[in-house]
């Protein structure tokens, strides 16, 4: 039997508002890259895939900033986000 | 030497004179002070370089600050010791408030304490632009007529060039 982690993805801001929603759960099977996992996301539905593709991403794994070949493992936190304009 | 560091992410607003007295020490020759504010102005668009047109003019209300609780606390923490470890500091304090902040309002304090001025200076201007590029913080601009995220701006990523090369 294979072992499913369920996969939190979280989202912020512009793209929090865009997805109208603040985190959903993936279940995955086995490690995937950020981009499988944003094809995974933007196969949900169409305003998904709209808020993914209008705008420059950025990406944590765990808390620490990845990028689109980064590996996701079964269990990991993922936070999508743009760009940052704090301070 | 050790360096007390000292992060924090709140609502609340922040005393200057307080966090003074937090940094300041007996081997300490130079505090700097650093203070972002919510600042009046115009939506870029609603205004043009020669003229404000009464009727288009769309004044802002305050920002609005969204954080990622946890990376946030976190990535402010990893660029205070790295500020540490680049410059000679005694103590380095980061407050950033969250939430809905009018304008006139205090958004961000940077405070170093440090035998001499020269790395407090640098150290305090290392650390906002570190805030401005590394640290999940987003605003977004409430005008009177309309709301927008803040875009971020190619001059704040370039200014990060100048502490990427070796000292």
């Amino acid at each position: 039997m294979v072992q499913t982690l369920v996969t939190q993805v979280l989202f912020f801001a512009s793209l929090r508002e865009a997805m109208k929603i603040g985190s959903l759960k993936l279940t995955l099977t086995k490690p995937v890259t950020v981009q499988n996992l944003l094809m995974m996301i933007a196969g949900q539905s169409d305003r998904f895939a709209a808020a993914l593709a209008e705008r420059e991403l950025l990406v944590a794994i765990n808390e620490q900033l990845a990028d689109q070949h980064s590996m996701v493992q079964p269990g990991d936190t993922i936070a999508l986000f743009p760009p940052v304009t704090g301070g | 030497m050790m360096t007390w560091i000292n992060c924090r992410i709140q609502v609340e607003d922040f005393s200057l004179a307080a966090e003074y007295q937090t940094l300041v020490r007996q081997d300490c020759g130079a505090v700097v002070l650093f203070s972002g504010l919510v600042r009046d102005q115009f939506r870029p668009d609603s205004v043009s370089s020669n003229s404000i047109d009464p009727n288009n003019i769309d004044q802002l209300q305050a920002l609005e600050l969204e954080h990622y609780p946890g990376m946030t606390e976190r990535s402010i923490s990893t660029i205070a010791e790295q500020a540490a470890r680049r410059f000679d500091l005694r103590a380095v304090s980061i407050i950033h408030r969250v939430g809905v902040l009018p304008v006139g309002e205090q958004i961000v304090l940077v405070g170093i304490a440090a035998p001499h001025r020269r790395d407090a200076f640098a150290a305090c201007e290392m650390l906002m632009d570190y805030l401005k590029n590394e640290v999940p913080l987003w605003k977004k601009a409430h005008f009177r007529q309309s709301a927008e995220w803040v875009e971020a701006k190619a001059a704040d990523k370039n200014a990060l060039q100048r502490w990427e090369q070796p000292k």
